[in-house]
């Protein structure tokens, strides 16, 4: 998998919930929390980004469903 | 079956109400009115503060963000329901029913405050300018003061002249906070469109837009020359699309908690 197919895939499983607009701003805004861009996202920097959204997606959706969400995107990006 | 099927079968749900409510009350006795009207809000009350339970429930009550703004759903609708049983079916209980209308009212304002903050609290931003946040957010202030001025200036001559009763005024004042609150809600579901999330703040607008027209009715069916009972109608039909769609909102995130993230329904 290519290094920026994962910032896309982070934001495509967060579209589910959040919409694509919201979704994208999501992962361009936390990345830019880690040091990185969307673009730079990669497999090495991913843990870090899903640790920066989790907050975020806890206030939205919930704690559970967050955890379902954020493993399935740690899943799917292997 | 999906979001669009259930918001869809929501709406049809009000529609029948409508209709039904305004059959069986022209065909009753004047004696049955109160008692069905009464009957029919403490039900449809109850219904969203168990909805509202649910959904706090699931969500870890005071524990996670989801889960306070349920958990004052759930008091305020409590509560509600609690005032609506004493002001209708019991007697000598106004000030307790005052006490309820003051309290609900404030739970009220601190969910929808807490909702309409979701985006800010996420760490999130609608993405839309701050020019067109400001006046969505002027323009619901200016309807909701429309909506409920003859209320609140109705219940300030009531308090002036000595009836020290502050339930009818912090009701309206409430109200107005809340309806104000409709252009964050809104904001905030436009922002999610295409998301599951679009449908539980849409859901919940569309439930707080009902308690429009409950509050509305009045002004707008007087002004439009309407009777007492297309005034009753119209405050009913807004209550059970507050109630139904704000209850079918919570029942939604209760399900989707248990079910997973990925329940469509």
């Amino acid at each position: 998998m290519s290094d920026v197919v994962v910032g896309d895939l982070v934001a495509q499983k967060l579209s589910v919930h959040l919409g694509p607009n919201v979704a994208r701003m999501a992962v361009k805004t936390f990345a830019g929390k880690i040091g990185a861009s969307s673009a730079e996202i990669t497999m090495a920097n991913l843990p870090q980004l899903i640790d920066a959204l989790r907050p975020m997606l806890v206030v939205m959706i919930g704690k559970e469903p967050s955890e379902a969400v954020l493993g399935e995107i740690a899943r799917d990006c292997r | 079956m999906s979001f669009r099927h259930v918001a869809i079968g929501a709406a049809a749900a009000v529609i029948l109400f409508a209709i039904l409510d305004s059959i069986l009350f022209a065909a009753m006795g004047t004696d049955a009115r109160p008692i069905y009207n009464g009957l029919a809000r403490v039900s449809m009350l109850a219904i969203v503060a168990a909805a509202a339970g649910l959904a706090a429930s699931r969500f870890g009550w005071w524990s996670e963000y989801v889960g306070r703004a349920w958990t004052l759903f759930f008091a305020a609708y409590a509560v509600l329901t609690i005032g609506e049983v004493l002001k209708r079916f019991v007697t000598g209980a106004s000030l307790a029913s005052e006490i309820c209308v003051v309290a609900a009212n404030i739970a009220l304002v601190g969910a929808y405050i807490m909702t309409a903050r979701s985006f800010h609290a996420a760490g999130l931003d609608f993405g839309a300018s701050r020019a067109r946040t400001v006046l969505a957010s002027l323009v619901s202030f200016a309807i909701a003061l429309a909506l409920c001025y003859d209320s609140i200036s109705s219940a300030w001559a009531s308090l002036v002249s000595g009836n020290l009763a502050p339930g009818p005024l912090i009701s309206p004042i409430a109200d107005v906070v809340t309806f104000a609150l409709v252009a964050p809600l809104l904001l905030t579901a436009f922002a999610l469109r295409g998301g599951q999330q679009f449908w539980m703040f849409a859901l919940l607008t569309t439930g707080t837009i009902g308690w429009m027209v409950n509050q509305g009715s009045g002004t707008i069916v007087r002004i439009a020359g309407g009777s007492s009972e297309a005034i009753r109608a119209g405050r009913m039909t807004g209550f059970a699309m507050a109630c139904f769609f704000i209850a079918l909102t919570q029942w939604l995130a209760a399900d989707r908690a248990v079910r997973g993230a990925h329940a469509n329904v």
